[in-house]
């Protein structure tokens, strides 16, 4: 049993972490639009700017603007293993509410083995495909002046949906072994099963949050 | 036998492939699966079905991700600049909560309204429309003004479920009050401009407001039982500093004069009076600070941080000046200033506030993956054109079906969040709207159309009117049972006494109020088209 459960914690700690570091993306993005948005607004900069793309062939304001959309996607690709790790992801929580704890976990395992991981695992092959043949195709910007080598983002699609796919493989065993378990391992299986300890992971995570910030006030 | 079979794979399946998916998708999404791993097993499923029946090839899931990608840049996912608006409104959503920024409005509120029946109500009121005006998100903003608001509420011996209700129903109109992801998403199915639909909900979603705001007055002049009014002696002022008064009447005449002199002289090709604002806003801090607890004070510390938001968002892009997405990064990096401001900015809070944003976004983006995927398959078996067969089937009225299509938005929110019905549902709306756009002509004041140009203006009219109709009615979806989201966080900070029969029973009337101003923006369509409009021109 705890063979499972050291494995799933492997896949678990990959998807957490990336998704912890991607999520500090948001601030280099905002900065980002910041500076862009600045710097087509004052007219020295502007000059300044269109001086470069004639001297060098690149423009700092579609740099940025392409830099905007990259980061953005690294940030949600990233972030969805994180996401599920978390039990952030919608469901319809109506006829689960009422099952059993056991039932609930195999209504997971279930959905897990016949959509999450086929589906994911198409996805990472066909963007995998598409990052393989933006790479040997030497796919740059579409404006010319902007940031090239198309294929890195590209990539970013793959290691996203991996990411996803080593939640959903932690979360995975944590099932089985919940599932194979004896009565008195259980307790502690649950505790690392995010849809049955927090069945309002999102809400309990913002109240504990608010308390906090609360707490500071005079 | 084998001829039954033959007719139920080879015609009947092959014909009616469509409707079997999207039967088996409501089948998997109430099993209680993460609703994007439900769309895209359907997807797989029956992607791999119509292989079988050689309906499509294994191929277009080569599609699918080429339509995550975005590769015509403005319908995918990353490679689109308009949604790197979602995760800068809902950073700044989340960090604005830890601004102390709701707490001061609240405060200055409670005192201007404390002479009006029902006044901490109606406070409560104002605020969920100012706050509504400077977020994008509600969940996180439901929260927070449920741990504000509720709690003194009952204290002052208001009826629970009014107070239940009131927070609820004010908190959610930030999802319909711009900026809001809702619209942006929205925009994005819709192939209209963010900006317009921003400016078209702004109207509506005042109206509901001043619903509310009507029915909580009437409900407390008939019965002052159940929203008792607040004493004169629960806040205790410093009277006002007549020099500080003087002193930012002083700067900011100066500052108006001085931004109009250099405007006009067009000095270094600066923006001038958006740095006098900056001025302006500044000096009314640092006076507010000053103040302390006066009611100057209040004021400037309660109405300034949000109308600082408001027009830096907003203002913006109803000047033209930036896109959404500007306005989005810009407003994030005001928030941060904003709780910089205010003290409440560490490294702790920036790390809670951003994996916040990580966490919605990526619950955002992985149903718009699994969406994708599902309409991309749907589209394939050729199921839009067996909705479309099915409408012309019907032979309805253009008036009895847009109520069905409202009344279906309606009843599937009762069990789905805005995000499967706006990534879903809309899509497969949109092209009967758009059908239908020459027959609504006449009720939005527009003549028929006869050439190609005004037959697009018209259809894009029409989309505008619908897209609004259908937010308004979507801010419903998270106050129906059993699955409102707003109800659900409610319930889950509120304090003990407060019963979630009173939840339900406090929120019945502010539905209803809802579709009455649904029903108001249908029967006056220029309350949403006036003022994209008057942009326009």
């Amino acid at each position: 049993m705890n063979s499972y459960l050291k494995v799933a914690s492997v896949f678990d700690k990959i998807a957490r972490k990336a998704g912890e570091y991607a999520s500090w993306i948001i601030i280099p993005l905002i900065l980002v639009i910041v500076m862009d948005v600045v710097s087509r607004k004052l007219d020295f900069v502007k000059s300044w700017a269109a001086d470069i793309t004639i001297a060098y062939g690149f423009s700092p304001s579609f740099i940025m603007q392409d830099l905007e959309w990259h980061l953005h996607g690294v940030l949600l690709l990233f972030t969805f293993g994180f996401g599920y790790l978390y039990n952030s992801h919608v469901r319809v929580d109506i006829f689960r509410e009422n099952a059993s704890r056991r039932g609930q976990v195999k209504i997971e395992t279930f959905g897990l083995i016949i959509g999450a991981i086929p589906f994911l695992l198409v996805m990472m092959y066909y963007s995998w495909i598409m990052t393989y043949s933006s790479f040997t195709q030497g796919e740059g910007s579409e404006s010319q002046v902007g940031i090239g080598y198309r294929f890195i983002i590209k990539g970013a699609l793959v290691i996203g949906f991996a990411l996803c796919l080593s939640a959903v493989i932690a979360t995975l065993l944590r099932c089985i072994a919940y599932l194979r378990a004896d009565a008195d391992e259980i307790p502690t299986i649950e505790k690392e099963l995010q849809f049955l300890t927090g069945e309002d992971a999102m809400a309990t995570l913002i109240l504990q949050q608010n308390e906090e910030s609360l707490e500071g006030k005079p | 036998m084998t001829e039954f079979w033959e007719w139920l794979i080879d015609d009947h399946l092959y014909e009616y492939i469509g409707a079997y998916m999207f039967l088996a998708l409501a089948c998997c999404l109430f099993t209680g699966i993460p609703v994007a791993f439900a769309l895209g097993a359907v997807s797989l499923i029956f992607g791999c079905i119509a292989v079988w029946l050689d309906v499509l090839d294994f191929q277009t899931f080569f599609a699918v991700v080429n339509r995550i990608w975005g590769g015509d840049g403005q319908s995918g996912a990353i490679q689109n600049p308009i949604l790197v608006a979602i995760p800068c409104f809902v950073f700044m959503g989340t960090m604005l909560e830890k601004s102390r920024v709701a707490a001061d409005l609240l405060h200055i509120l409670q005192i201007m309204l404390r002479k009006v029946p029902g006044g901490l109500a109606l406070s409560v009121t104002v605020m969920g429309t100012i706050m509504a005006a400077t977020t994008g998100i509600i969940g996180a903003s439901v929260v927070m003004m449920t741990l504000l608001a509720l709690p003194a509420m009952i204290n002052r011996g208001y009826s629970h479920s009014l107070a239940a209700g009131t927070i609820a129903a004010s908190a959610t109109l930030g999802i319909l009050i711009p900026p809001s992801i809702m619209l942006v998403l929205m925009a994005n199915i819709l192939a209209v401009s963010v900006g317009n639909l921003f400016i078209g909900a702004i109207i509506p979603g005042l109206v509901l407001s001043c619903l509310y705001f009507g029915y909580i007055m009437m409900r407390a002049t008939i019965n002052p039982s159940i929203a008792p009014p607040i004493g004169d002696d629960d806040f205790h002022l410093e009277p006002t500093d007549k020099r500080n008064l003087m002193l930012f009447l002083g700067f900011s005449v100066g500052f108006v004069i001085l931004g109009t002199i250099a405007d006009s002289m067009e000095l270094l090709g600066l923006n001038w009076k958006f740095l006098a604002f900056l001025g302006i806003f500044a000096t009314a801090m640092v006076i507010g600070k000053r103040e302390g607890n006066t009611y100057l004070g209040g004021v400037l510390q309660g109405f300034l941080p949000p109308i600082f938001l408001i027009v830096l968002v907003l203002g913006s892009i109803f000047a033209g000046w930036a896109t959404p997405t500007e306005a989005a990064g810009v407003g994030a990096f005001g928030s941060i200033l904003l709780a910089w401001v205010n003290g409440t900015l560490n490294y702790e809070t920036l790390k809670q506030v951003c994996h916040r944003t990580g966490l919605t976004t990526a619950m955002i983006f992985l149903i718009f993956v699994g969406a994708t995927a599902f309409s991309t398959i749907f589209r394939n078996v050729y199921g839009e054109d067996l909705i479309i067969h099915f409408i012309e089937w019907l032979n309805l009225n253009p008036w009895p079906l847009l109520f069905m299509l409202m009344a279906a938005v309606f009843l599937l929110g009762f069990f789905f969040d805005f995000l499967e019905i706006t990534l879903i549902i809309l899509p497969v709306f949109s092209p009967i709207i758009k059908a239908l756009a020459p027959i609504f002509a006449p009720h939005l004041g527009l003549d028929a159309p006869t050439n190609l140009a005004q037959i697009q203006f018209v259809e894009a009219q029409v989309i505008y009117w619908f897209a609004i109709l259908v937010a308004v009615n979507l801010q419903t979806s998270f106050l129906t049972p059993p699955f409102g989201f707003a109800l659900f966080y409610l319930k889950g900070v509120a304090p003990k006494e407060v019963k979630m029969q009173d939840i339900y029973k406090g929120i019945i009337p502010f539905v209803i109020l809802q579709l009455i101003g649904l029903a108001i923006v249908i029967y006056f369509p220029n309350l949403a088209l006036w003022l994209p409009s008057l942009v326009l021109e």
